[in-house]
């Protein structure tokens, strides 16, 4: 994957993430994996909510000529409900912190991958990180807010000036 | 019939197993393409192997090339089931030897319509 | 928020009394899911309460909008591949050998919803048939304007795409275009598309080798069923091929159709 780390191209290096990825992209990508993972008539209102105090994150790197971050954060009831509507029928009676983290993390990362595939030049994926905090975000950063279930559900997308 | 689920995410080997337990499959696990080479050079030869891509240790994509370099498992059906998903990608994936590819986010029946395309599955009578 | 197994087992009686298509326990997920917004447009509270109100009083839209939603969606590429298989290895071989090598062969996709089936005839024409993008002219057709739309713009959903499309075919004739992926010019080229109604009066199409009337049948009643046969037939060449879905029949509908076994499917022949 040693030619998905060059130097940077001009132009997409630049671009904002909202630029390279607008919102009405991030919904689109957000909606195909609500609708076949989390059930097919399970859909993400684009309102404005309340994020309450304690929330977990999940992220993926894009590593390529542009270098950014996707970050998913909710709060942790909504993490295991959503853990509990990937899994179906099959998650089992307890999930623990490790089956959130896990499932949380793979939607983070499905959301990574299919906001990836839509740059312009070939990238790269991190592999999913799972926490309280995300690192910090920079100046550019991107705020898709939606509802699922009544609770928040954010997406950030930002660039990120240094390697993972 | 015995599929080989190849994912660094649990959740994702639940779901992608549960579904071809469902029908009939026996399931073995791995977290990631070495572990799996692994249990194929200690002789466990599946029918079916689906295969995420970007996994630690070793990728799905050096694991589709590793298993094509040995003729004893060229029976095995090999099934990209990933997020990446851009045209190239899959070229490179079809290129390396894998048979089918499927883009996640997938449903159970996105799933099955595969394998009925590789005839892993008796055609389901509508 | 699963269902009642007496009102899943009463919803599959229904679909299978009035499609011949089967829901298999362990299909309440889908049942419920796709009849939820089949109950919020009819005011129903839920499915149970669609389902109850059905059961109690049944009226023909109610059981018509029930079995849409469980029949129609299903859309997609070579799932349930046996006709599309033996299009490809039997019935394009044998007009092959029949037709001119001038000559157009020409399809007829009679109800061809968001134009999966249409495309997957073309990509198989273009694997079995010599210049198989320009000898090929496949007729597109669906009752709905927005499907014939859809058809003719010729983009699909990830989703869409995932649904029984050959990888090798994915890479081949389609392209990323956005969130979607688009069919090649060379293929959409083959596509010609227009609203029909298949219980009116038909313009002159055709004539055709081959036609798919496949998973339309069943919404009519038997003396539509038996003019719509008559008309199509019309359309056909005397040598042509006709594709009905797997819970269709013209036996003991319109005699004018003789059945020919291949492989695990059937297809029909004008009776001369």
């Amino acid at each position: 994957m040693s030619e998905l780390l060059s130097a940077p191209v001009d132009g997409i290096s630049g671009a904002t993430a909202a630029e390279l990825l607008p919102e009405e992209t991030v919904r689109a990508i957000a909606d195909e994996i609500w609708a076949s993972f989390i059930g097919e008539d399970e859909v993400l209102v684009p309102l404005d909510g309340e994020l309450p105090a304690a929330t977990v994150s999940a992220w993926v790197g894009i590593d390529g000529p542009w270098r950014g971050r996707v970050v998913l954060t909710t709060s942790a009831s909504a993490a295991e409900e959503l853990t509990r509507a990937l899994l179906r029928g099959r998650a089992p009676a307890v999930l623990d912190a490790e089956d959130v983290e896990d499932g949380f993390g793979e939607l983070a990362n499905v959301l990574g991958g299919g906001l990836k595939a839509l740059l312009p030049e070939a990238s790269s994926l991190t592999l999913p990180m799972v926490g309280a905090q995300p690192p910090a975000s920079g100046p550019d950063e991107h705020l898709v807010s939606s509802l699922w279930r009544g609770e928040r559900v954010d997406v950030v997308v930002c660039s990120v000036p240094l390697p993972h | 019939m015995h599929a080989l689920v190849i994912d660094d995410s649990r959740a994702m080997r639940r779901i992608v197993g549960g579904i071809l337990e469902d029908l009939g499959y026996e399931i073995t696990q791995a977290g990631d393409g070495q572990e799996a080479l692994d249990k194929l050079e200690a002789g466990f030869v599946p029918d079916l192997a689906c295969i995420d891509w970007n996994m630690p240790v070793m990728d799905g994509l050096s694991f589709v090339n590793a298993v094509r370099e040995n003729p004893e498992w060229r029976d095995v059906t090999l099934m990209m089931v990933t997020t990446e998903s851009e045209h190239g990608q899959i070229v490179r994936a079809l290129a390396a030897g894998a048979h089918e590819y499927l883009i996640k986010p997938f449903t159970p029946d996105a799933l099955r319509d595969k394998l009925s395309l590789l005839g892993l599955v008796p055609v389901e009578v509508p | 928020m699963s269902l009642a197994a007496a009102d899943f087992s009463y919803v599959a009686d229904l679909v299978r009394r009035e499609s011949a298509i089967v829901l298999s326990p362990g299909k309440e997920y889908l049942v419920e899911a796709r009849l939820l917004p089949v109950a919020r447009r009819s005011g129903d509270a839920g499915v149970a309460q669609l389902v109850e109100r059905s059961r109690r009083r049944p009226d023909k839209a109610t059981t018509q909008s029930i079995v849409e939603a469980l029949t129609t969606n299903e859309t997609s590429w070579y799932r349930d591949g046996d006709p599309f298989s033996q299009l490809g290895t039997s019935v394009f071989p044998q007009l092959l050998a029949q037709r001119s090598p001038g000559e157009k062969i020409r399809v007829w996709s009679a109800a061809c919803s968001s134009g999966q089936e249409p495309y997957t005839i073309g990509m198989i024409a273009s694997e079995v048939v010599p210049a198989g993008t320009s000898r090929v002219a496949i007729t597109a057709t669906d009752l709905s304007q927005e499907m014939v739309d859809r058809t003719k713009a010729g983009r699909f959903s990830q989703l869409e795409v995932n649904r029984g499309l050959p990888a090798p075919m994915l890479v081949r004739h389609f392209t990323r275009a956005g969130t979607e992926w688009e069919v090649s010019p060379a293929l959409r080229s083959m596509v010609t598309t227009s609203t029909l109604n298949l219980a009116q009066p038909y313009p002159r199409m055709g004539p055709f080798d081959v036609v798919f009337l496949r998973n339309v049948l069943i919404y009519f009643d038997v003396p539509t069923k038996q003019d719509i046969l008559r008309k199509v037939r019309a359309q056909m060449r005397p040598d042509g091929w006709l594709f009905l879905g797997a819970a269709e029949t013209t036996l003991g509908v319109d005699p004018g159709w003789e059945r020919v076994a291949l492989g695990r499917t059937s297809a029909y022949r004008p009776i001369a």
